[in-house]
């Protein structure tokens, strides 16, 4: 087990009761897996991201453990945190739009990451990294796109390039939190394709939230279903569609394939 | 650069900037356009109204500036009262030689813009020790524009930092640095001013004074900037490239260098603008009731000093253009930042 969820219970303040996002989820991933992580909105997929990163709001309480290479995430200190961050677990965004800031260019803020999380101080050698991720995020035309600030390239070229910053840093686990929501199904196809040849090729684990059963079908190992901060069933994801057993998962299968026709 | 081509399209803003400009311009090279040093007196010119510039001479049929010699006698109340002596004639002469000084402080020069040789020329009128006003409003302009600009610029920093930090950080910190804010902005600024120029000692020298009116100021000047800065510091944090910046792992001093303040800027351009004025304004408060610069020091809030009087007012209107220069200033200044906030925030986002 490379990520160990135990007994984790996290609520927010609001006005002046607690409300609860997740209770006592318990769950683990193994090295080199892709876990699913499906719910629908408000079931608390977000703030298990938060969580393992150690950046819940602080009007938040947890409980419960988050065990990464064996150690509990909540018992470090910032430092260990901030290299935790990034160096061990990479995140993706929902919105690629909005994850780079608009006044700086590509190439300056990927060039501050790699500065201030490798301690590397020459320009070629960080260039070269740069290249290098670039390359295997599948990014066409890397001169153009690092010359450019982010509104001038398209949601799925940005998502690539957040893909890139984020393996740049060589982590072992990577979380994508909703990473093609915002893109349409070729470019979503693609990326679907990109995270599997980078767990193939660099060994990662990675947790994909998502709300598309879709997606979970194509993509994952297992998968974990959130139904109201807790999970409701943790099943390889070929049983899970084979023989669903809890109601929730049924009626969020239903609906699917309702859907679907 | 986008910003000045915008400035002097605007009819407004062009004209503060090039007064401004030209301001300053002389300012810098005040002792090469100024005829005569700031601590030249002359007790026998105590007083003496601007000098009339002639053109024509009739006796040598001549067409070229010059000025007569003066002389005076004393009235019924022991007033001198001046009048050209016409047996005198002394031509301008421009490019002249005269006191030695270091040209921008790099090497010596006598050179100065225009000169009367033997007589006197007093363009603005001279003051009770015969000093030309002219020469001292460009001496005391040194200070006075240079304590606006250094002193706004400090705040500022210090509003942005400290704005910053609040902002961003949120919880104990904002409410810890927002109160210290309350207590600086709650005391009426003049006499804060006072009190803080009270609490030190009244025998210094004039470079001293000239830091401690600058320290002041910038106490006084930064709680108001870092309200602001902190006020757009809350919702710029909530952008998710800040969230991304964290999950990335990017210290928090990154974040806020990186990600937060530069997105203030506009704002801050136009704040340091708009602010400039109150930091004079105040430096000539300081020095109208002696407790800036001192004299012979001259500042635009000393020379204003003897023109408090009315008597002197009646006498010698002319010793209140230094006042002039403070008017134009501030009203400058006020155009430019709001010929700035116009530009740089069309929709009036933020003020």
């Amino acid at each position: 087990m490379i990520l160990e969820v135990k007994d984790l219970s996290v609520s927010y303040r609001s006005r002046a009761k607690y409300v609860d996002a997740l209770k006592k989820a318990n769950w683990g991933i193994e090295e080199g897996e892709i876990l699913g992580i499906v719910g629908e909105s408000g079931s608390g997929k977000s703030t298990l991201a938060l969580s393992i990163l150690n950046l819940l709001p602080p009007d938040s309480k947890s409980q419960g453990r988050i065990i990464f290479k064996d150690k509990n995430i909540f018992k470090a200190k910032e430092r260990e945190s901030e290299i935790l961050r990034g160096n061990q677990i990479g995140l993706i965004f929902q919105e690629p739009a909005s994850t780079f800031n608009p006044v700086l260019s590509i190439k300056y803020q990927f060039q501050e990451i790699l500065q201030s999380k490798l301690n590397i101080k020459s320009k070629s050698q960080i260039n070269k990294i740069i290249f290098d991720s670039l390359e295997k995020a599948r990014v066409r035309e890397p001169e153009r796109i690092l010359k450019s600030y982010p509104h001038q390239l398209s949601g799925g070229q940005l998502q690539r390039v957040a893909i890139a910053v984020a393996i740049a840093l060589k982590p072992t686990l990577l979380i994508a939190d909703e990473p093609t929501s915002s893109l349409d199904v070729t470019i979503e196809s693609q990326i679907i394709h990109l995270f599997k040849e980078l767990r193939d090729k660099l060994k990662l684990t990675i947790i994909f939230i998502t709300h598309n059963l879709d997606l979970v079908k194509a993509l994952c190992d297992r998968v974990v279903v959130l139904y109201q901060g807790q999970a409701r069933e943790i099943k390889s994801s070929e049983e899970l569609f084979a023989n669903p057993e809890d109601d929730y998962t049924k009626s969020l299968l239903d609906s699917f394939s309702q859907l679907e026709g | 650069m986008r910003i000045l081509k915008e400035i002097i399209k605007n009819k407004l803003g062009r004209i503060a900037f090039f007064v401004l400009i030209l301001l300053y311009f002389s300012v810098i090279f005040a002792p090469f356009f100024a005829p005569y040093a700031y601590d030249d007196d002359d007790i026998l010119h105590s007083y003496t109204p601007p000098t009339k510039i002639h053109f024509l001479n009739l006796e040598e049929k001549q067409f070229r500036p010059f000025i007569y010699g003066q002389t005076y006698e004393i009235n019924e109340y022991y007033q001198r009262i001046y009048q050209e002596d016409k047996s005198k004639i002394y031509p301008i002469k421009f490019f002249t030689k005269g006191f030695k000084y270091k040209f921008l402080g790099l090497w010596e020069s006598d050179r100065h813009l225009f000169g009367v040789g033997e007589g006197k020329i007093y363009l603005l009128g001279a003051d009770l020790k015969g000093r030309d006003i002219f020469t001292r409003i460009l001496y005391g302009g040194r200070i006075s524009l240079s304590i606006g600009l250094i002193g706004a610029a400090i705040s500022l920093f210090i509003g942005l930092i400290i704005g910053g930090l609040s902002g961003y950080f949120g919880g104990r910190v904002d409410n810890f640095t927002m109160r210290i804010c309350e207590m600086v902005m709650m005391i009426p600024s003049f006499y804060l001013m006072l009190a803080l120029r009270a609490s030190f000692p009244p025998n210094l020298t004039s470079t001293q004074v000239y830091i401690l009116i600058i320290v002041i100021l910038s106490f006084i000047g930064w709680a108001a900037t870092a309200r602001i800065i902190r006020g757009m510091a809350i919702s710029l944090r909530e952008n998710e490239y800040v969230y991304a910046a964290k999950a990335m792992g990017l210290s928090h001093f990154k974040i806020i260098i990186r990600h937060i303040l530069p997105h203030t800027l506009s704002y801050a351009l136009v704040a340091i603008v708009l602010r400039i004025p109150a930091y004079i304004l105040g430096e000539a408060g300081l020095s109208l009731i002696g407790l800036g610069i001192q004299e012979p020091e001259a500042s635009w809030g000393n020379l204003l000093s003897s023109a408090m009087g009315i008597v002197n007012i009646r006498l010698f209107p002319w010793i209140l253009i230094p006042g002039l220069f403070i008017v134009v200033t501030v009203i400058c200044f006020n155009m430019l930042g709001d010929t700035l906030r116009d530009i740089l925030d069309p929709k009036r986002r933020i003020l």
